[in-house]
């Protein structure tokens, strides 16, 4: 149950990622905010606005900044 | 009180650092009141008649972040949190920027409103972005459990005090109450002892003779030529980082030795190769907060958002950015510089979809922090635009006379960039640091 949850947010936040950053992802580990090409301020801020309507939850303002890799947004939902 | 006194680092810190494990050996609650206590009196040393405002801050602050974490109801929650938020930048207005609106009103209506030359509490600035993040944290329900006491500490705790870092309030009280920061630490003592000795040679050493130079340089803007204004341009940026630099060196080793880890807030700024990369070097923790706490929300709240709406997001926030620093014109012009800067950056990249190499990149960005120094330490416009017009060569090529007794100054500046550009940094040596066990 919890792993096909996971794999579920996984696919979902990848499709986010891959239409936001116009990238194919190849590592999830690699997706670091100020690393991965185009992943810029902006960027983050839309994939934060899309996260938040595509699990309908609501991400803290104090969160924002430290979402700062693929994993931990995904953990972040996971979580909450 | 400043790290580099004797003062403090014979007498202030040893004290402080006995007090602190003594009473923590004996009692589990003494030891944040030394430093508390610490924190009051190194804040008092400066200007005692000023410490009773920061108290105030303190304990205003302290009562609007627990209406803040005990209302239930969202509206009231909020409103709370938007006066507390008016009345910190209220508080920090009325005495960074009372006689700059004043001056500025004087000037535009030709009026003559008189001055009101109120003394500027230290560190103000300083504190008033880090309880804004707390009343954040409040607000987003972060904070599970606080006092006064344990408040107070998170705010008045000595080494990062009057410059930063800025910190979040459960990134220091999980250090604080764990129980292990209650025993010397032979690594931290090692390594906060290190930190100190390298930010006490990056301030004296370096930035303090550097600054012998940026004095007599801008003091005589007027005749500088190419060389002189190269070298006066260039001993200012590398002054500003490590004097900056250095005194967080020396905080991040005091708080260390009480075993607390600050966050880094450089990362060698200097070989940054975009400007996009350089504030994600320089003064993190202040980028962090500028990202986090007005760029984010401010975007999320306009109607559209889209790449022209951030970019005007930005450069507002640079501005803001710049006036934080004081109340001067030259201050924004110097935060609209980097808005600009960063707004090129951005759509450089989103035109073009190739990378620039990182060397040409690294030459652009340097120059561009560069020269935007200039408008950060000149006093006046007219004195930075002659420094400008001196680098381009406009004003000759005579080496001048008052620089002849400060030759060796510039073996300093390369020592500075040889630093700055080739070697590793504390950050490094903070995440490296080993040491045997006995």
């Amino acid at each position: 149950m919890e792993d096909s949850k996971q794999e579920e947010v996984i696919c979902k936040l990848k499709i986010i990622f891959e239409k936001l950053l116009d990238l194919k992802i190849e590592n999830l580990d690699d997706l670091v905010f100020g690393k991965t090409k185009n992943w810029d301020s902006l960027k983050h801020l839309q994939i934060i606005i899309n996260v938040e309507k595509e699990f309908s939850t609501k991400i803290k303002t104090s969160d924002v900044i430290t979402l700062t890799s693929f994993n931990k947004i995904k953990d972040y939902i996971l979580s909450n | 009180m400043l790290f580099h006194n004797a003062v403090f680092l014979f007498l202030f810190l040893p004290i402080v650092f006995i007090l602190y494990f003594y009473t923590s050996k004996y009692s589990k609650f003494t030891y944040e009141y030394v430093l508390i206590i610490a924190g009051i009196f190194f804040y008092a040393w400066f200007n005692i008649y000023l410490s009773p405002l920061i108290i105030v801050s303190i304990i205003f602050n302290f009562i609007f972040g627990n209406l803040i974490r005990n209302s239930t109801q969202i509206i009231f929650k909020k409103k709370i949190l938007f006066i507390s938020i008016f009345f910190n930048i209220l508080y920090l207005s009325f005495f960074k920027y009372s006689d700059f609106v004043i001056q500025n009103i004087n000037y535009l209506f030709n009026s003559n409103i008189q001055m009101l030359n109120l003394p500027f509490p230290l560190a103000i600035s300083f504190f008033t972005f880090q309880t804004i993040a707390y009343l954040v944290d409040c607000y987003d329900g972060n904070i599970k459990k606080t006092n006064l006491t344990q408040y107070s500490l998170f705010i008045i705790f000595f080494p990062q005090l009057i410059a930063g870092p800025i910190v979040r309030y459960n990134y220091m009280m999980n250090q604080f109450n764990d129980e292990k920061s209650r025993f010397i630490n032979r690594k931290n003592l090692t390594l906060g002892l290190i930190l100190i000795l390298i930010g006490l040679f990056k301030k004296i050493v370096l930035a303090n003779h550097l600054a012998i130079l940026v004095d007599s340089g801008f003091e005589n803007y007027q005749n500088l030529e190419f060389f002189g204004s190269w070298l006066t341009s260039l001993c200012f940026t590398f002054q500003i980082y490590f004097d900056f630099s250095g005194y967080l060196d020396i905080a991040t080793g005091v708080a260390l030795l009480f075993n607390i880890r600050l966050p880094q807030n450089f990362d060698s700024p200097y070989k940054a190769t975009s400007i996009i990369n350089f504030w994600r070097r320089w003064h993190i923790t202040l980028s962090n907060f500028l990202m986090n706490y007005i760029y984010f929300p401010w975007v999320k709240s306009l109607k559209k958002i889209n790449f022209f709406n951030a970019m005007m997001v930005t450069f507002f926030v640079f501005i803001i950015c710049g006036i934080w620093h004081g109340p001067s014109w030259l201050f924004v012009i110097h935060g609209g510089w980097h808005g600009i800067g960063l707004i090129i950056n951005h759509s450089f990249r989103k035109l073009f979809q190739f990378e620039i190499n990182k060397y040409i990149g690294w030459f652009l960005t340097f120059n561009y922090v560069n020269l935007s120094l200039v408008f950060f330490r000149s006093d006046t416009l007219d004195n930075s635009i002659s420094i400008i017009k001196g680098m381009s060569g406009l004003n000759g090529f005579n080496f001048p006379i008052f620089f002849e007794d400060k030759i060796y100054i510039i073996i300093i500046l390369l020592i500075s960039m040889l630093i700055s550009f080739a070697f590793k940094n504390t950050k490094y040596l903070l995440e490296n640091f080993r040491i045997e066990n006995k």
